[in-house]
């Protein structure tokens, strides 16, 4: 026999001189009994409720004086039944989780999903805290997908109050319209490297130098058989540019110095992360720059429909620093190496020479790059229409 | 056919005992128990009485004519003819 909190099992104690006797009746006669255990100058047992006259009548008939009580639940039961304050307080629990299991408490989705597929289900009313019985979870995924132009597929799956979102977006080039003709033509000056035409004809040969604006890719096709066509051209043609990039900086400058004074401010929001415009925090300062951090509370390892959000203000002022041509060179070349990521890229870059200059109080940094890119852009071709 | 409901003491198994480690030891076909320390067991079988000595030693639980004894087991001894 294994005992249980919620079984109703007595608690039998005797004293250890005379427990021998007892347990062994109870062995002899198939009583059975569990945890036993030395407690002072008694022994202690648990028989089942059953068992409890037998062991009684074993204990009268062996001489043996043994005490008798109810344990675990039924026991705490029985102790508490006049305070109304625990009843009452379970039933408001019971009604509580009965309750809040209406609610979504969570909206879980893959990693790396757009914030369109979020605000697409809040528009429809599918955010944290919403009520489900109110919500056609089948008619929101139909909605979404009928009216979104970007996903293809969405799928709401309830696991209790937690909704898991699967999605899948429409892919480039699904929906591309070739019925406009048009050309491609050059975006800047180049010398052609590399063509990939997908439709149209081609009107440059590689090792070709062309100007910004000149065509590369016709959409106008002239055949013996059919005349003349307008398609729409389509693909990518590669050439070797050479751009200059600039950037300067002064040797006088500007720069923000903290002044050690910093203020956090706490929010916290159920059901719902933080909107732009709840951002009126009261503050002496100045001149400040603003650090934002919201966490989402979790409690072991559950994640909670609570958003708290920490933004601490660091105070500075203005001061005025003169730097050296050698530091005022290098936040200049940062600044121009920036330029080039952002406009090269990927793109493979052949040959690179900087040229530094001093003039008026400012350094200038200029780095030309020589690099392979796709230099096609497309141009419509205007038609009448009929 | 009326299907007659048994009465008296149930039959009990043969004896047996096995130990796990040095820890656990379950006796079947038990009868009675002859003697009750931390020390020392005596637990009554059919026809023999099985010894138990060692430190700490409790009767976990019983019934069906089973024993589950806990504690740290030093030896285990059989008295009698089986």
């Amino acid at each position: 026999m294994r005992g249980g909190f919620f079984r109703p099992l007595y608690r039998v104690s005797v004293p250890q001189a005379s427990a021998r006797g007892l347990i062994s009746a109870m062995v002899s006669r198939d009583v059975p009994f569990s945890d036993i255990e030395r407690c002072g100058d008694e022994i202690i047992f648990h028989i089942r409720r059953r068992d409890r006259a037998a062991v009684f009548d074993m204990a009268k008939r062996l001489n043996v004086p043994a005490k008798c009580e109810l344990s675990g639940f039924f026991a705490l039961m029985k102790k508490y039944r006049r305070r109304a304050g625990l009843p009452i307080g379970a039933l408001i629990a019971a009604a509580m989780v009965l309750i809040s299991s209406k609610f979504v408490w969570d909206i879980r989705y893959p990693e790396g999903t757009p914030a369109e597929v979020e605000a697409a289900l809040a528009q429809r009313g599918f955010t944290l805290g919403a009520y489900l019985p109110g919500l056609d979870l089948t008619g929101i995924c139909q909605s979404v997908t009928s009216e979104s132009e970007d996903i293809s597929w969405l799928s709401i799956n309830m696991h209790g109050t937690v909704a898991h979102i699967e999605y899948r977006m429409r892919l480039e080039g699904e929906r591309e319209d070739i019925s406009e003709p048009s050309n491609l033509v050059a975006s800047c000056d180049g010398q052609i490297v590399r063509i990939e035409a997908v439709g149209g004809k081609s009107e440059v040969k590689i090792g070709q130098t062309v100007k910004a604006g000149d065509v590369l890719l016709s959409g106008v096709i002239d055949s013996e058989a059919l005349g003349y066509r307008l398609v729409r051209s389509r693909g990518e043609v590669f050439a070797a540019v050479s751009k200059t990039f600039t950037a300067c900086c002064p040797l006088d400058i500007t720069e923000k110095m903290p002044t050690g004074r910093t203020k956090t401010v706490k929010n916290i929001k159920f059901f719902s992360n933080f909107s732009e415009n709840e951002k009126n925090i009261d503050t002496t300062f100045k001149k400040y720059d603003t650090i934002e951090k919201t966490e989402r509370l979790t409690v072991f390892g559950v994640r909670l429909p609570v958003y708290v959000r920490r933004t601490t203000l660091i105070e500075y002022e203005d001061e005025n620093v003169t730097l050296s041509e050698s530091d005022a060179e290098a936040r200049a070349t940062e600044d121009a190496l920036l330029q080039i990521e952002k406009t090269c890229g990927k793109s493979e870059v052949t040959s690179t020479s900087k040229k530094v200059e001093i003039s008026d109080g400012k350094v200038y940094v200029s780095i030309t790059v020589e690099y392979v890119t796709n230099i096609a852009t497309e141009q419509k071709i205007k038609t009448e229409q009929k | 056919m009326k299907k007659k409901k048994q009465t008296g003491a149930p039959i009990s198994p043969p004896t047996s005992v096995e130990i796990l480690g040095r820890r656990e030891l379950l006796i079947s076909g038990c009868t009675g128990i002859l003697h009750l320390t931390e020390e020392k067991i005596g637990v009554r079988a059919k026809k023999t009485s099985v010894w138990i000595c060692g430190g700490g030693l409790v009767v976990s639980w019983a019934g069906s004519g089973r024993l589950m004894i806990r504690g740290r087991i030093d030896s285990l001894e059989y008295k009698g003819d089986e």
